[in-house]
């Protein structure tokens, strides 16, 4: 009896040790890679656009799998919060031991983790697609492990002054508001800048706190100095309530000018197709643009219309700019990986350095900025909504259709 | 500063003065009541503003008259908290009422996000970016609608606690909880009808909050924050004194906002230094008793 017993037992013992080892076993093989996203809060449109992304290129690339292992992004959310986001980096770096970072909205954000990553050494490994601000190019540009793919903000401002000025009749006075963080304060700085340069008068640069409730107060300001522009720098809630409340307040700019949170579908069904319409944003990619195939790797870099098509099947929305940036993003680490043969941090940096291939985002290869060692993609459009669509209307050699200016009022719509 | 300025920066101020005391007058309720802070009181919003948009989405009812379906769930919310929750921490220390609040709150959030995702969501019926014009003055009518149920949810409220029975329990047990049971009022009755008015008039808060502006999963953050410091000030627990404070700051934030360059972001800096200097000079806030 006493035999039975113990056989029961340690078959019970083995057994369960047989349940819990392939876990461990498969867990210790998964390449995990560290996503921070605000996924709710001010900036959840853009984030949850970037996680879609990242969500498909992970299943692509677990058809074949990478060095014969599968892909694991592990997302945590930062709420827009640099704070909660440092604490969520770094839980990724010691629980999770992810390889490497991928993804990311917002320049404050990203300012505050790569200054957490700071003291790490080496300094994780990471494809940065949320680092817009040129204090981040110039303070960690330098960092070789370190790959930025969104546009600097000089990219946009210059984009967004270009555009200004192409503009007939061109205006004369702009109202810069601006959201009171990093991302906001350093772009409108910009701007402000460039425009002056370039002979807009700028009637105002005036801050506010994004994801406020109210934003009225500014807006009668705005209205009371009568600009032709209003351009403002800001996250997802705050254009919708910009254009919420610019209407009740019957505020008539000759344009309504923004950024590239302007540009969700989430903005667009927020405050409705007329609300939207000739409102202008930048961007830089849109579901219209016809990049081909790269030669290099078809399958997981298939031409424009077919990476939109499988996109739009799979998620029900057509894809934005940072759905496909963040594909993109983890794609190329993946395949950095995948040419280093290792996980080795050196090895696959030196590999992501050697990328030269078409993408359904545009060429990607990483060559240096102003201050930075490793930036893809710096070209920037501008686009307006127009019956419920984007349509690109600069620079001209892009353009899909023409800007409808001057913005009709909110009255005689 | 024009006249024209001025008038539309007051009607901004008082537009947003009554969405604060929407939001702000159940939570003083349920702390006159029960003195008990209740951390998931914005969360109440957000429920509120989710079942508005919800309501508006699958069956097309529209917010003035999904407002009354919302009131009557907000209502059995608050009850089912407080008789499955909240009354069993009634008699603990704070520290145990405050997690146990926060822990609401969080689980809300969380059940919010898992159900509807971080999506932004808004209601969009014709008055919802519509305004009225008078003059120079360009009134919102979605905004317009929450003074409007602000004054009338406001007046029931004072026409409950001083003209009917309820009204008269409701303030015995505020005044003294163990007297009021000694004179036979079923005193945990009363806390239930206290949170659930809190609820509902927090709910009403959000069907004006998903008409007027949006919602998603963590908006009751920033309306629950609002209404800590509109009750602080008004002082803890006076319904008129949230009414009145909830005026101050939505003006003070309106006129900063209109009249300061970087105005509105100083705006709430502002409404936090006058909360400061309430509390440093008065401790009890303008209308709190002792």
């Amino acid at each position: 009896m006493r035999k039975m017993t113990m056989a029961v037992g340690l078959g019970l013992l083995f057994g369960s040790l047989g349940m819990v080892l392939p876990v461990a076993w498969a867990a210790e093989e998964e390449i995990r890679i560290g996503a921070v996203w605000g996924l709710t809060g001010p900036q959840a449109g853009v984030s949850q656009e970037g996680r879609r992304g990242m969500e498909m290129a992970q299943d692509l690339l677990n058809k074949k799998g990478v060095l014969g292992r599968k892909i694991r992004v592990i997302f945590e959310d930062d709420k827009a919060d640099p704070a909660v986001a440092v604490s969520a980096a770094e839980k990724l770096i010691t629980q999770d031991k992810v390889v490497a970072f991928v993804g990311g909205v917002g320049s404050t954000i990203c300012n505050a983790m790569l200054g957490a990553f700071e003291k790490y050494t080496p300094k994780p490994l990471g494809t940065l697609t949320g680092c817009g601000a040129t204090t981040i190019e110039q303070r960690f540009g330098k960092e070789r492990g370190y790959f930025f793919v969104h546009p600097w903000e000089y990219y946009y401002q210059t984009t967004m002054r270009d555009f200004l000025l192409s503009v007939t009749p061109r205006p004369q006075t702009v109202f810069i508001a601006h959201e009171d963080r990093l991302y906001g304060t350093s772009h409108s700085k910009m701007a402000e800048e460039y425009f002056k340069e370039a002979g807009f008068k700028v009637v105002a640069r005036e801050s506010f706190k994004s994801g406020a409730p109210d934003l009225t107060p500014l807006l009668t300001r705005a209205k009371a100095m009568n600009p032709d522009v209003f351009y403002w720098i800001a996250y997802g809630a705050d254009a919708v309530l910009v254009t919420k409340q610019g209407k009740e307040l019957n505020f008539n700019p000759r344009m309504y000018a923004s950024t590239v949170q302007l540009g969700t579908q989430e903005y667009r069904d927020a405050v409705g197709k007329g609300n939207a319409e000739t409102f202008v944003g930048i961007t830089v990619w849109e579901p219209i643009a016809a990049f081909p195939a790269s030669k290099e790797w078809p399958e997981v870099f298939p031409s424009t219309r077919d990476w939109v098509r499988d996109y739009t099947t799979r998620f029900k929305r057509e894809p934005h700019y940072y759905s496909i940036m963040s594909y993109v993003a983890l794609v190329a680490t993946a395949k950095g990986i995948e040419a280093a043969g290792s996980l080795e941090r050196d090895r696959v940096l030196g590999a992501m350095e050697k990328i030269n291939t078409m993408t359904p985002m545009g060429p990607l290869k990483f060559s240096p900025s102003k201050f930075a060692v490793n930036h893809a993609f710096k070209q920037m459009m501008i686009f307006q909504w127009q019956k419920g669509e984007k349509v690109l209307v600069f620079p001209r050699d892009v353009a899909s259709g023409m800007l409808m200016h001057p913005f009709p009022a909110w009255t005689q719509r | 500063m024009s006249l024209a300025l001025l008038a539309q920066a007051t009607a901004n101020g008082l537009s947003l003065a009554g969405l604060y005391a929407l939001v702000s007058v159940g939570l003083t309720l349920v702390f006159g009541v029960m003195r008990i802070l209740n951390f998931a009181h914005g969360e109440f919003v957000m429920l509120g503003a989710y079942a508005s948009f919800w309501l508006f989405t699958l069956w097309g009812l529209d917010p003035l008259a999904s407002l009354a379906v919302v009131l009557v769930l907000m209502t059995g919310l608050g009850a089912l908290i407080q008789t499955t929750l909240v009354k069993r921490v009634l008699a603990a220390p704070h520290l145990n009422q405050i997690l146990l609040t926060f822990g609401i709150a969080v689980t809300f959030q969380n059940l919010a996000l898992l159900l509807w995702t971080g999506d932004l969501r808004a209601i969009k019926v014709w008055y919802s970016a519509s305004s009225l014009t008078l003059g120079p003055v360009s009134l919102s009518l979605g905004r317009t609608f929450g003074i409007g149920l602000a004054m009338i949810l406001t007046g029931l409220l004072y026409l409950l606690l001083f003209r009917t029975e309820y009204g008269r329990a409701l303030r015995a047990v505020a005044q003294d909880p163990e007297a009021a049971l000694v004179m036979g009022i079923p005193i945990q009755r009363v806390y239930i009808l206290a949170m659930a008015i809190g609820a509902a008039y927090a709910g009403a808060a959000g069907v004006v909050a998903s008409v007027s502006m949006f919602t998603y999963p963590l908006i009751g953050f920033l309306f629950g924050l609002k209404a800590f410091c509109v009750v602080i000030l008004g002082g803890l627990g006076s319904v008129f004194g949230a009414t009145v404070a909830s005026l101050i700051l939505g003006l003070v934030e309106s006129f900063v906002g209109t009249f300061f360059a970087q105005g509105s972001s100083w705006a709430e800096a502002i409404s936090f230094v006058i909360l400061l200097l309430v509390l440093l000079l008065r401790p009890k806030g303008l209308f709190g008793v002792e």
